[in-house]
C-alpha cells in the first residue's frame, strides 16, 4: 500500500500544481485577490504532497520492498541504513523526485514567509513557481516514475554503487538541488516582474536574499562533491573541468553575479533590467545542468540517442522555460522603468565590471562544456576539453577580477574616486607583495604564476581585514567603542568582507595545490621507507579487513617527521559484495601545511604493492575558503533590513521624509 | 480497501485547501500595492539612520541617499492615490470545475500507471510470511538466514539444496547438497542430486567431479537409475558412444513399462544412433505422459556426431559451450525452415534451457506450437513440456 499511496500522492501533487500555476496566474490578470488568495495554501499543499510521496519511497528503500523497481535496481538489504536512505536521491528517479520537493519547498517558503510581498506579485511568482512544478511532475510521472512495480517482485536488490556509498556523497546532492532549485525563486520572481512590468521595492529586497541561499548551498553542494571528489577517487586532484562540475559551477558564476547586481537594484534602483535577465539565465543554468546530468548527454551523445525519451522530454522543458521566459524578456523589458543613474567610476559601475567579467567566465565554461558536445553530435568527432582549455580562458577573465574585489566596497554610490580608495589599501598591497616576494623565494624554481597567486590571495584577505579596521576604526578610537563599531556592523558588511577573505583564502589553496603538488608513484614492500616532502613514511603492511557490506585489504603506513612518528594511516582496497566491484579508499593525514595523501594500488611481486604518495601543500584553504564563503553568506542573509514587516491595511501612511 | 479509503481522504484534503479561499466569506486583506513600497522605503530610511549613527557613511552620502529614498516615497504615495480596487465575485464555474477535475485527472492518471492490486513487500515480512504465500525465493532466503546462524543444521541444508535448483542457482544448490552430505552421512539420492545440479550448473556437460559422484553411487548402490543414466551420459560426452547406449539400453530392460525416465532414456538412445529396444506394454504410437526425468530440467543437447565430440574433447569448457551454443543455433536455423519435427523442437526447447536462455526457450515453445498447431499430439506434448519447465 505504500508505494501506491506514494503514487497517487504524486499525482495529486501534479494536480496540485496544474491549479496552482493557472488560478493565481489568472486571479492576477483579473486582479481578484481572492484567486490570488489560492497561490499560498496550493504551494504549501503541493509541497505537503511531494513530502509525503517522497516519504512513501524512503519507506519502500528502508524496508527493501524489492517490488518497487526502484528500490530493487538501487538497494540491496544488506546495505548499512544511512545509505539505504541516501540511495533514495542516488538514482535518476529519486533524485528527481527530490529536486521536485525542494522545488515545491522553495515555492511553499515564498507562500509562508511573503506576507511583504504585493498579492498579485506573490501570485505570479507562485504560479510561475507551480509552472515549473507541472513541467516536472509530469516529467516524472511519464518517463521516470520512482513507483513502478515489479511483479513477481524479486528477493534482492542490485545495489547501489558502491563508490557513492559514502557521507559526503549522501549529503552532496540534496545540498546542489536547493542550490540549482533555489536559483527557481529569483527565475520566478524575474519571469513574474516581467508579467507585472513592474520592479517593486520589495522585488530587490526578496530576490536578493533568495539568491543568496541558493548561492549558499551551491557553494556547499560544490564544496562537498570536490572534496568527495578529492578523498574517495583517489586522482589527487580537487577539480577537474569535468563537465559535471562544470554543469554545477555555472549557475554558481552566474548566481554570483545575480546577487552582486541585485545590491544595485536594492540600493540604487538601477540595473533592474540587467538583474532581471542574469535571475532567468542563472535558474536556465540550473535546468542546463539538470540536463546534462539528466540526459546521460555527457556519457555520449550516442547514449543519449539510444535512449532520447528523457532527454527530450528535459530539452523541451529546457526550450519552453528558457526560450519562453527569454522571449518575454524581450517584449517586456523595455516597459520596465529604469532608475537610478550612475558614473561609471562608481560602486554601481564596480559591480556592472563584475556582472561583466562573472558572466564572461561563466561563457567561457558553457563554451568548454557544451562545445565537445555539439561537435560530437556534428561531425562524431570525440574531443576532450581540458584545463589547458580553462586555463587560458577562464583564468585570465578570473584573475583582473579578483585583483578589483577589494576596491568595489571602497568606492561611494553614484560617483567615486578610483584613485583615493586605492590609496586606502596601500597596507594590503603591501601585505600582498611581501607574500608574493618570500612565495617566490621559497619556491624560486616553481611556476611564476604561483607568486602572483599567493599575493593575490593575501591582497584579497588584507583587503577584508583592512576594511573591516577601518570601518571600526580600530586604530583611532578606544577598543570599547570599536568593539561597539564592531557589533553594530550591518550582515551584510559582515557577510561581505567575510566572503571576501574565503575567496582570498581559497586562491591560496589553489595556488598551493596547483603549483607545488608533489607526487610520488612507487613500488614498496612491507617496511620500507619513502621520504615525502619534509616527512618519511613507512609501508607497515597489509592486511585483510571486512566491512558490512564489502571486504578489503588495508595497507598501513606511519608517517614519521623528524624521526618522531607522528601518525599512522590506511589506505584500501575495497570489494563491494552484491557487484564485486572495486574501489579504493584514500588515506589523507591533514597537516597545517598541506594533506599527505596515500594511495594504495595493485599488487606486486614478493609482497610489494604500487603505491601512490602526493603532498597537497595548503590545500585545507581550499575547504576553508569555500566555508568562509558559505558563512559570509549566512551573515548577509541575517541582515536585519530583510525583515521588512508587512505593510497594515491603513489608509494614508505619515510619512516624514527628512530633507 | 483501505487504499482506496486513503485515496479519497487524501483528495479530499486536497479538494479542502485548494477550495478554502474561495469562500464567499474568505477574507483577504486588501493592501494597495503602494504601501509595500512604502513598507521598504521606510525601512531603507531607518537603515540609512542606523548607519549614520554609526558612523558607516559619511553624511554627506547619507543625505544625497535620504533625498533619493524620499523621492521615492512621494512618487509611491502619489500611486497610491491613484489606485483603485474593485472586488468581485469569484466565478462559480471555477469551484466546480475543481471538484470535477482534480478527483477525475488524479484517479485517471493513478489508474494508468498505478498498481493498485499490489500490494507493499517489505523484505522482511515477505521472508515471515514466504510458506504462506507459497513465495519460493523468500523461502529460500528464510533457509538462508536461518543456516546463517546455525550453519550445522543438515535439515536445513537438504531444503535448500532442492530449493536452489529449482530456481535456477546450480552452483549454490551443489554445494547446498554438498554440505548436507557432509553433515548427515551420504545418501545415494542426494548425492546423485548433487551431481545433477553440478551438470546443470555446467550447461549440461558432465563434469570429472560430477562423473565421480554419479560412479560412487553405482558402487553402493547400482540399481540407482538417475545415476545411471548420467554416467550414460559421461560415456555419450566423452566419445564412447557404444558403452553409452549400451548403458541406457540395459537401464531401460530394467525399467517397469511406465518408468517416467522411459522417454528420455529412449530419446538419447536414437539421439545418439542407438536402436530403441521394445517397450513391452506400450502400444505403438501412444505418447509417454510421465515428465522428464530431472525434474523437467533434463539435459539433452543436440545430436553430436562421433567428429563432434571428438573434436569437443579437445577444446576447453568455454570453447565446449560455443560449440554447444552453435549447434542449438544450427538446430533452430533447421527448424526455422522445417518446423515438422516434434523432437526435434522439443530437444531445442530443453536446450535453450540448459544454456539459460529462458527467453529463447519461449519463444521457440510459441514457433513449436504455430508450426504443430495442426497436430494435437504434439501440441499436447509441448504443453506438457511448458508446464514441466515453467514457461
Amino acid at each position: 500500500m505504500i508505494p501506491e499511496i506514494g503514487q497517487f500522492a504524486l499525482i495529486l501533487a501534479f494536480v496540485t500544481a496544474i491549479y496552482q500555476f493557472s488560478v493565481p496566474m489568472y486571479g492576477a490578470w483579473r486582479g481578484d485577490s481572492r484567486l490570488m488568495a489560492v497561490a499560498p495554501p496550493a504551494a504549501m499543499l503541493q509541497f505537503g504532497l511531494i513530502a509525503l510521496s517522497f516519504a512513501c519511497l524512503t519507506m519502500s528503500y528502508i524496508a527493501s520492498d524489492f517490488s518497487v523497481q526502484n528500490v530493487f535496481q538501487n538497494s540491496h538489504s544488506d546495505k548499512p541504513l544511512i545509505y539505504k536512505i541516501s540511495g533514495v536521491w542516488g538514482n535518476h528517479e529519486g533524485s528527481m523526485l527530490l529536486w521536485v520537493m525542494v522545488l515545491a519547498l522553495f515555492g511553499s517558503a515564498v507562500a509562508a514567509f511573503g506576507g511583504n510581498l504585493p498579492p498579485s506579485l506573490k501570485a505570479r511568482v507562485i504560479a510561475v513557481q507551480g509552472s515549473i512544478s507541472v513541467a516536472f511532475l509530469s516529467f516524472i510521472l511519464l518517463t521516470s516514475n520512482p513507483f513502478n512495480r515489479l511483479d513477481p517482485a524479486p528477493i534482492e536488490g542490485q545495489g547501489l554503487n558502491p563508490i557513492l556509498q559514502d557521507p559526503a556523497l549522501a549529503i552532496h546532492p540534496p545540498l546542489l538541488y536547493c542550490g540549482y532549485v533555489g536559483l527557481s525563486i529569483a527565475f520566478s520572481f524575474a519571469v513574474a516582474a516581467l508579467i507585472e512590468g513592474k520592479v517593486d521595492a520589495a522585488w530587490a529586497r526578496w530576490v536578493r536574499p533568495w539568491t543568496l541561499a541558493a548561492w549558499m548551498f551551491l557553494t556547499a553542494g560544490i564544496m562537498l562533491g570536490s572534496w568527495w571528489a578529492y578523498y574517495e577517487l583517489g586522482w589527487g586532484g580537487w577539480w577537474f573541468w569535468d563537465p559535471v562540475e562544470n554543469a554545477s559551477f555555472m549557475p554558481w558564476l552566474i548566481a554570483t553575479a545575480l546577487l552582486h547586481s541585485a545590491i544595485v537594484v536594492e540600493k540604487r534602483n538601477a540595473l533592474k533590467v540587467w538583474t532581471i535577465l542574469l535571475a532567468i539565465l542563472a535558474f536556465s543554468l540550473s535546468l542546463v545542468g539538470t540536463f546534462l546530468v539528466r540526459s546521460g548527454v555527457l556519457t555520449s551523445v550516442h547514449a543519449f540517442a539510444v535512449d532520447p525519451a528523457r532527454g527530450v522530454y528535459v530539452l523541451g522543458i529546457l526550450c519552453v522555460f528558457i526560450g519562453g521566459a527569454l522571449a518575454l524578456y524581450a517584449w517586456r523589458a523595455p516597459t520596465i522603468k529604469t532608475g537610478g543613474l550612475f558614473a561609471p567610476i562608481s560602486r554601481e559601475g564596480a559591480l556592472v565590471v563584475n556582472n561583466l567579467l562573472l558572466t564572461a567566465a561563466c561563457a567561457a565554461v558553457f563554451i568548454g562544456t557544451l562545445y565537445p558536445l555539439v561537435l560530437e553530435s556534428i561531425t562524431g568527432d570525440k574531443i576532450s576539453v581540458g584545463p589547458p582549455y580553462f586555463n587560458l580562458t577562464f583564468g585570465p577573465l578570473i584573475l583582473p577580477l579578483l585583483l578589483l574585489v577589494p576596491l568595489g566596497p571602497l568606492m561611494s554610490w553614484k560617483r567615486a574616486d578610483m584613485w583615493a580608495a586605492a590609496q586606502r589599501l596601500w597596507v594590503a598591497a603591501l601585505i600582498a607583495l611581501v607574500v608574493g616576494v618570500a612565495a617566490l623565494a621559497w619556491q624560486w624554481r616553481g611556476p611564476w604564476l604561483a607568486p602572483f597567486g599567493a599575493a593575490l590571495g593575501a591582497w584579497l584577505i588584507a583587503a577584508s581585514v583592512q576594511e573591516m579596521v577601518a570601518r571600526t576604526k580600530f586604530t583611532s578610537v578606544p577598543l570599547n567603542v570599536a568593539w561597539a563599531r564592531l557589533k553594530g556592523l550591518p550582515g551584510a558588511a559582515w557577510g561581505m568582507m567575510i566572503a571576501h577573505a574565503g575567496v582570498g583564502v581559497m586562491v591560496i589553496g589553489v595556488v598551493g595545490i596547483t603549483a607545488w603538488k608533489q607526487e610520488i608513484v612507487t613500488v614498496m614492500k612491507p617496511g620500507e621507507v619513502m621520504q615525502v616532502g619534509s616527512r618519511s613514511v613507512t609501508f607497515l603492511g597489509e592486511s585483510p579487513i571486512s566491512g558490512p557490506n564489502y571486504t578489503a585489504d588495508r595497507g598501513r603506513f606511519s608517517i614519521s617527521s623528524g624521526g618522531v612518528e607522528v601518525s599512522e594511516i590506511w589506505s584500501e582496497k575495497r570489494v563491494f559484495k552484491p557487484s564485486n566491484q572495486p574501489t579504493t579508499e584514500v588515506g589523507i593525514e591533514p597537516f597545517i601545511d598541506g594533506d599527505l595523501y596515500v594511495v594504495l594500488g595493485d599488487r606486486a611481486p614478493d609482497n610489494a604493492r604500487t603505491i601512490r604518495f602526493y603532498f597537497h601543500p595548503l590545500v585545507w584553504m581550499i575547504w576553508l575558503g569555500t566555508a568562509l564563503m558559505f558563512l559570509g553568506g549566512c551573515c548577509s542573509l541575517f541582515d536585519r533590513r530583510y525583515r521588512v514587516g508587512a505593510p497594515k491595511k491603513a489608509k494614508t501612511p505619515i510619512i516624514q521624509p527628512a530633507e | 480497501m483501505l487504499l482506496w479509503i486513503s485515496f479519497a481522504v487524501l483528495t479530499a484534503l486536497v479538494l479542502m485547501a485548494l477550495l478554502s479561499p474561495l469562500r464567499p466569506r474568505a477574507t483577504s486583506g486588501d493592501v494597495e500595492r503602494a504601501s509595500f513600497d512604502l513598507a521598504v522605503y521606510r525601512d531603507q530610511l531607518a537603515e540609512l539612520e542606523r548607519d549614520q549613527k554609526a558612523g558607516l557613511i559619511p553624511d554627506s552620502e547619507a543625505d544625497a541617499a535620504r533625498n533619493e529614498v524620499s523621492r521615492r516615497i512621494l512618487a509611491a504615495q502619489a500611486e497610491l492615490a491613484s489606485e483603485q480596487k474593485a472586488a468581485r465575485p469569484v466565478p462559480a464555474w471555477l469551484s466546480i470545475a475543481t471538484v470535477v477535475a482534480v478527483p477525475l485527472i488524479a484517479l485517471g492518471g493513478y489508474l494508468q500507471i498505478g498498481r493498485p492490486d499490489l500490494p507493499a513487500q517489505p523484505l522482511q515480512a515477505r521472508i515471515d510470511g514466504a510458506v504462506a504465500s507459497q513465495d519460493m525465493a523468500a523461502m529460500v532466503r528464510q533457509v538462508e538466514q536461518h543456516l546463517e546462524q546455525q550453519p550445522n543444521d543438515a535439515r536445513g541444508w537438504t531444503v535448500l539444496a532442492p530449493a536452489y535448483k529449482r530456481i535456477g542457482r546450480y552452483y549454490d544448490a551443489a554445494n547446498a547438497y554438498r554440505k548436507a552430505l557432509a553433515l548427515s552421512g551420504p545418501d545415494a539420492d542426494m548425492m546423485t542430486d548433487m551431481g545433477e545440479s553440478l551438470v546443470l550448473a555446467n550447461n549440461g556437460l558432465v563434469s570429472n567431479e560430477a562423473q565421480k559422484v554419479f560412479e560412487a553411487v553405482r558402487l553402493t548402490s547400482p540399481k540407482h537409475m538417475k545415476a545411471r543414466f548420467y554416467i550414460a551420459l559421461a560415456r555419450r560426452q566423452e566419445g564412447r558412444t557404444a558403452d553409452a547406449i549400451a548403458g541406457w539400453t540395459a537401464m531401460l530392460a530394467e525399467s517397469p513399462p511406465d518408468a517416467p525416465w522411459r522417454a528420455a532414456v529412449e530419446q538419447q538412445i536414437s539421439s545418439a544412433g542407438g536402436k530403441v529396444p521394445e517397450a513391452p506394454a506400450l502400444t505403438a504410437g501412444a505418447m509417454p505422459k510421465a515428465p522428464p526425468l530431472a525434474g523437467g530440467q533434463m539435459p539433452k543437447g543436440p545430436a553430436l556426431t562421433e567428429e563432434q565430440i571428438q573434436q569437443g574433447q579437445e577444446m576447453s569448457t568455454t570453447d565446449r559451450t560455443a560449440m554447444i551454443r552453435s549447434m542449438v543455433e544450427g538446430l533452430d536455423e533447421r527448424l526455422t525452415e522445417d518446423g515438422a519435427d516434434i523432437d526435434a523442437w522439443l530437444r531445442l526447447i530443453r536446450a535453450r534451457m540448459v544454456l539459460g536462455e529462458k527467453d529463447k526457450a519461449a519463444d521457440a515453445l510459441s514457433r513449436a506450437s504455430e508450426a504443430l498447431k495442426d497436430n494435437q499430439q504434439a501440441v499436447a506434448r509441448l504443453e506438457e513440456t511448458r508446464k514441466a519447465l515453467g514457461l
